[in-house]
């Protein structure tokens, strides 16, 4: 197990890596952060140069991101240009209303899912199966936009049973936890159908039937445990998604989490913020995808000895 | 695998499972329990009684974007002045005519060639309870001179430092006569000097104290910004006890916002969303011809458009009018010349290029270029309304003369980087607004060398604006504004001429509310219907 996790470990440590460099780089190629940060201003050229030596942009690229890792290493990922901050506070002070956000919408998720799953998987092929596997059908193909629009309209603007957007109290955030939840909800009710099906199919379920267990009990206590670990694993990687969902959510919603600061941040054109949020992003990501796997090897004993 | 080790490992899950429900999962839980019990209660439309004339609640506005700063001289985007303006106060004011008036300063007057003299309004008081008076003004002019922050360099041109001459006069110092320096003090905020130094620019600028009719009261990051009035102003009380500021990036959930009540103003509503403000029951449309231009420049260096025959062709060649008709539905209004109305000097008799193709061919003809020739058009890609169609619509009609454009779009952060970087050749898109109301703050941007996006520079724009800036006499700086936008517009033709942007607000049925021109928005004068 030590060995699977630092396997795990150096790994995470690898792809974060890679993404500092590849956000740097991008960077590079986007243009003169002063100049589109002084746009529209009347600063003159030699202003301009002298605010390029401090922000250190006139440094080859290879130095500018030797500093970068450097720094970042210590928890230093660079100061954003608009807020003359450092990069990492900022979107620290963001993080929390993305990850209510995220958690919101997966336990939605969840909650609608599982049963959904199991009713469709326990009578495949009747109409509560079509009716199940319709909704997964349009839970996934809509596109988030849309359907934040569409809530908005409804709820909000027509019916007016809740705020249309901004985090000013508890009604706020179900708009936004549904609309960036029904693809989740789909996913998985999918996923545990699919699962259940084939561990229903299992000659130790005809076993448990055949020794005159309940359809309940041969549900509960056999199958779903077994067909949780595909779900496991799409939950996990669905957190990830969620994060890039919550760039178009949180827009919409004006929601004050990392979603709505990455797109102003390209508004703005502050790429060290930007490239902070990819940072924390990713080590997100890294850290729930390291969390999966640890996860799967507790539950199943064959990844841990692989 | 043995029996222990299995059992230990099912407590282990169980253990896990419970510190993840314990992490995160129980908040989310009781957010959305209690989100959906409330939603049962009440709607969350702001009351807004009809014909009352005290309103019942805050003023609720949506804007943009949110502010990083309310320390103007670090943030000066338009949009957070729009915040910034209702705690701080300057020197000078801006009328919604554009014409400059005295506010803090009570009068001021240039009395010897490198000294204007200002007198201060006395009995005014900061928020945090400071003086308002001599040494607050010549500790903010030391701030302006000295920021690191958007302003840099802002102010350096117009004075070179301040003196106290008494409790409430103050001499700004000049290099030379600046008749620039009236108009620029609309854009002079004043600062607490103690409050400044003890917090510095970012602590300023996270907890502003000003002399404004509000006062800060709470900044709720992401969520929203809540000024509440400030009970010791010195002016005209206004009407709203508090305003919320809030920010939706997104277009439509800003009109979301209005139709539903929860706000009372919005600004930035897109052409398409147009409409939907208007057919709403609760709210309006409130649009004015912005003082933003949008225009293109020519890279004169070499080639073709070296040519003033050439440059002139371009101008007769494109349909500005139809394309305003047509792309625009109507929603932006023809430029001409580069001053405005309400500033010195404005010709309104000026009149546009008309669409004369046959008189563009003749001119290329003269210029030899009976056939026309290839250039690159560059612009921004929805950095502008309509910018990339526009640029398209141009280009198809310089075609129509045998020029043959090629686009180059370009996202606006590496465009800006290219263009004011580079000086590209060819035919690029700029955009400008006027921060000063002089004529000037544009042709300070556009003629005058040392700047990046100076391509029209040359001996004779920089001499008028030197001239201009030298001549404290108002009517003499009026004929010389005329004479150096004739020579530019007649004679120089840098440009082709384009259009001004038209802003758009969208505004609660209960409120008397007029736009502005310059992307501020006046809250003080708001009277309910």
């Amino acid at each position: 197990m030590t060995k699977f996790l630092a396997r795990r470990l150096m790994l995470s440590f690898v792809v974060l890596a890679g993404v500092s460099f590849v956000s740097s780089g991008m960077m590079l190629i986007a243009g003169d952060p002063v100049e589109v940060m002084l746009e529209g201003t009347t600063t003159s050229d030699a202003d301009k140069v002298a605010l390029r030596h401090e922000f250190g942009f006139d440094r080859p690229f290879l130095v500018q991101y030797a500093d970068f890792a450097t720094g970042a290493l210590k928890g230093d990922l660079g100061r954003s240009l608009r807020f003359h901050q450092p990069a990492l506070g900022i979107v620290m002070d963001r993080l929390p209303a993305t990850l209510r956000l995220a958690v919101a919408a997966m336990l939605l998720a969840v909650l609608v899912a599982v049963p959904l799953g199991i009713v469709s998987a326990s009578r495949p092929n009747s109409w509560v199966d079509y009716g199940a596997r319709l909704l997964a059908l349009i839970g996934q193909s809509v596109p988030l936009y849309w359907l934040g629009i569409v809530l908005v309209l409804l709820f909000a603007v027509t019916l007016g049973w809740f705020p249309s957007a901004g985090d000013l109290d508890l009604k706020s955030i179900v708009l936004p936890a549904f609309t960036l939840g029904l693809y989740p909800t789909a996913r998985i009710a999918r996923t545990l159908r699919a699962s259940l099906l084939e561990v229903l199919s299992r000659e130790y379920i005809l076993t448990a039937r055949g020794k005159g267990l309940s359809n309940l009990t041969v549900l509960s206590r056999h199958a779903l445990r077994n067909a949780a670990l595909p779900v496991l694993t799409v939950v996990g990687l669905q957190f990830g998604a969620l994060l890039g969902g919550a760039v178009v959510t949180e827009t919409i919603f004006a929601w004050p989490g990392l979603g709505l600061l990455s797109v102003q941040a390209i508004s703005w054109r502050d790429l060290p913020l930007l490239r902070a949020i990819v940072m924390v992003a990713a080590a997100m990501l890294v850290t729930l995808n390291l969390a999966t796997d640890v996860l799967y090897a507790y539950v199943d004993p064959r990844i841990r000895f692989s | 695998m043995s029996k222990p080790e299995s059992v230990d490992s099912r407590l282990t899950r169980r253990r896990m499972l419970g510190r993840v429900a314990q992490a995160g999962v129980g908040v989310a839980l009781f957010d959305l329990t209690a989100a959906a019990l409330a939603a049962c209660s009440s709607s969350t439309a702001t009351p807004a009684p009809a014909g009352s004339q005290k309103p019942s609640g805050p003023l609720k506005v949506a804007l943009v974007s949110e502010p990083t700063s309310f320390e103007p001289s670090v943030e000066m985007s338009k949009v957070t002045l729009v915040q910034t303006n209702t705690m701080l106060e300057t020197l000078a004011i801006n009328g919604a005519d554009h014409v400059y008036k005295p506010w803090l300063a009570e009068s001021w007057n240039a009395f010897s060639p490198t000294r204007w003299r200002l007198k201060l309004k006395q009995g005014v008081k900061f928020q945090n309870g400071e003086p308002f008076n001599a040494d607050a003004v010549t500790f903010s002019a030391n701030v302006w001179l000295t920021t690191k922050g958007q302003a840099k360099g802002l102010f350096n041109p117009v004075f070179t430092g301040a003196e106290k001459v008494d409790d409430y006069t103050v001499d700004l110092v000049t290099s030379g006569p600046s008749s620039i320096l009236p108009s620029s003090l609309a854009f002079f905020y004043v600062f607490p000097p103690k409050y400044y130094a003890q917090v510095g620019p970012d602590g300023f600028g996270a907890k502003p104290v000003g002399t404004g009719p509000w006062r800060f009261a709470e900044w709720t990051k992401g969520v929203q910004l809540r000024v509440e009035r400030n009970p010791d102003y010195w002016g005209p009380k206004p009407l709203f006890d508090e305003i919320d500021f809030r920010w939706a990036p997104d277009a439509s959930t800003r009109v979301a916002l209005l139709e539903t009540g929860e706000v009372d103003l919005i600004q930035s509503v897109p052409p398409a969303l147009v409409d939907r403000v208007k057919q709403s029951a609760k709210a309006h449309v409130e649009a004015v011809q912005s003082l933003r231009r949008i225009y293109f420049q020519m890279n004169l260096s070499d080639g073709p458009l070296s040519d003033v025959r050439v440059r002139r062709a371009i101008n007769y060649a494109v349909d500005v009018d139809s394309i305003i008709a047509g792309l625009f539905k109507g929603q932006a209004y023809r430029d001409k010349g580069f001053n405005d109305i309400g500033l010195e000097g404005y010709q309104p008799d000026l009149k546009p290029f008309t669409y004369d193709p046959a008189q563009a061919r003749k001119l290329l003809a003269d210029a030899g270029y009976p056939s026309g020739f290839p250039v690159t058009l560059w612009h921004t890609v929805g950095r502008y309304v309509l910018d990339k169609e526009a640029a398209q619509a141009i280009a198809d009609q310089l075609g129509k003369v045998g020029i043959n454009v090629t686009l180059m779009g370009l996202e606006s952060a590496a465009y800006f980087s290219k263009v004011n970087g580079e000086r590209v050749p060819g035919i690029n898109l700029y955009s400008s607004a006027p921060l000063f109301m002089n004529a000037l703050s544009l042709g300070l941007q556009a003629f005058q060398p040392g700047r990046g996006s100076a391509y029209d520079a040359n001996d004779k724009t920089a001499a008028f604006i030197t001239a201009i800036i030298g001549e404290l006499d108002a009517q003499k700086r009026a004929d010389l504004y005329r004479q150096f936008e004739n020579y530019v517009y007649n004679d120089y033709v840098p440009w082709l001429w384009a259009w001004h942007q038209q802003d758009v607000y969208g505004a609660s049925n209960r409120l008397n509310w007029t736009a502005r021109s310059d992307e501020l928005m006046e809250f003080t004068a708001i009277t309910l219907k």
